[in-house]
C-alpha cells in the first residue's frame, strides 16, 4: 500500500538527485514565472507495479543544457542537444525510482524507458508536483499515480 | 594497484557519469570498459579481464538480472565481483540481485564517495 505523502517523497527525491548527481546548490533560489520564458524540454516515463503511474519532468531548454554539462563534466558549449535529452531522461529515471522507493511500497516496480516529447498537461486528478532550483533555472517534476496496475503507453 | 572496471548501462550519459565519478573520486583506475547491455558486457569480458563490474538492471536485450545469471554460470567469469547500480531501492529487488551473485548494490542517486566506498569494499582495497 502506498503512503499518502507523495508530495514530500517527490520533493525529497528531486532535491537529493539534483544535489548528489547534478551538484546543484542545496539552497538555490526559488524559481519564479520569469524562469520559464524559455520553451521547456520534457521527459516522461511510466512505472508499473504497486503503484503504477507516470512521472514527467520539465526544464527550460537552456537549463537542460546547463545541467547536462554539470552531469557530464563537460563545458556547456560542448553539450549536444542529444546529450541534453539523454541526461534529462536519466534524471527522470532517477527521480522516479527514488520517489517510488520512498513511498513505502514493498512491492517491486518496473520503469519504462524515459522518452522526450511534448507532454504538457492536463495531468490527472491527484497528481503532485514539485518545482526545484537547479542552479541554472527551474525544474518541475509531476508524479501521477493510477489506482490500477495498467499503464498507458 | 590500479583496477580495470567494466560499466554496463544502456544510457551513454550514465556510463560517462559513472566513469567520471570513479576517476574524480580518487579510485585508482587503470582501464575502464563500457557495454550497453548484458550481452555486450559478456562479449567484453571474454576479451578483456576486469577487476570489477558495475551494472544497471533495466537494459534492453539482456538486462541486469539475466546478465548476473549468465555470469554466475560461466566458470571463467563468475569470480569477477559485480556491483549493481540502480534506482530501485526496494528490499525485494536488492535481495534478488544479491542472491543472483551481486557483491554490492548502490542506489541512484548516489554521491561519488558512496560509489568509491562500495568499489573499495567489494575489491577489499586496503585489506591485502
Amino acid at each position: 500500500m502506498i503512503e499518502p505523502d507523495l508530495q514530500s517523497a517527490l520533493a525529497a527525491s528531486t532535491q537529493e538527485t539534483l544535489e548528489a548527481m547534478f551538484f546543484a546548490p542545496a539552497d538555490g533560489e526559488e524559481p519564479g514565472p520569469a524562469d520559464w520564458a524559455d520553451a521547456p524540454l520534457t521527459a516522461r516515463l511510466e512505472f508499473a507495479g504497486e503503484p503504477s503511474g507516470r512521472l514527467t519532468i520539465r526544464v527550460p531548454h537552456t537549463t537542460a543544457r546547463a545541467i547536462a554539462a554539470d552531469f557530464l563534466g563537460e563545458d556547456e558549449s560542448a553539450v549536444e542537444e542529444k546529450q541534453a535529452g539523454e541526461v534529462l531522461c536519466e534524471l527522470a529515471n532517477m527521480i522516479c525510482g527514488s520517489a517510488l522507493s520512498r513511498t513505502g511500497s514493498q512491492g517491486e516496480f518496473r520503469l519504462s524507458e524515459p522518452r522526450l516529447g511534448a507532454f504538457d498537461g492536463p495531468y490527472s486528478e491527484g497528481a503532485v508536483s514539485h518545482t526545484a532550483a537547479t542552479g541554472h533555472g527551474p525544474l518541475e517534476a509531476i508524479l501521477e499515480v493510477k489506482p490500477c496496475s495498467s499503464v498507458e503507453r | 594497484m590500479a583496477y580495470r572496471v567494466l560499466i554496463v548501462d544502456d544510457s551513454p550519459a550514465m556510463r560517462l557519469f559513472v566513469r567520471r565519478v570513479i576517476e574524480f573520486s580518487g579510485f585508482e583506475l587503470s582501464d575502464c570498459f563500457e557495454a550497453s547491455d548484458g550481452e555486450e558486457a559478456l562479449s567484453v569480458l571474454r576479451a578483456e579481464w576486469v577487476d570489477a563490474i558495475l551494472t544497471d538492471i533495466n537494459m534492453p536485450r539482456v538486462d541486469g538480472e539475466e546478465f548476473l545469471r549468465r555470469l554466475s554460470c560461466d566458470e571463467g567469469l563468475r569470480s569477477i565481483p559485480a556491483i549493481v547500480i540502480s534506482t530501485d531501492a526496494t528490499r525485494n529487488r536488492i535481495d534478488r540481485m544479491m542472491s543472483l551473485g551481486a557483491r554490492g548494490y548502490v542506489t541512484k542517486p548516489f554521491r561519488p564517495e558512496m560509489l568509491r566506498a562500495e568499489l573499495e569494499r567489494t575489491l577489499e582495497v586496503g585489506h591485502d
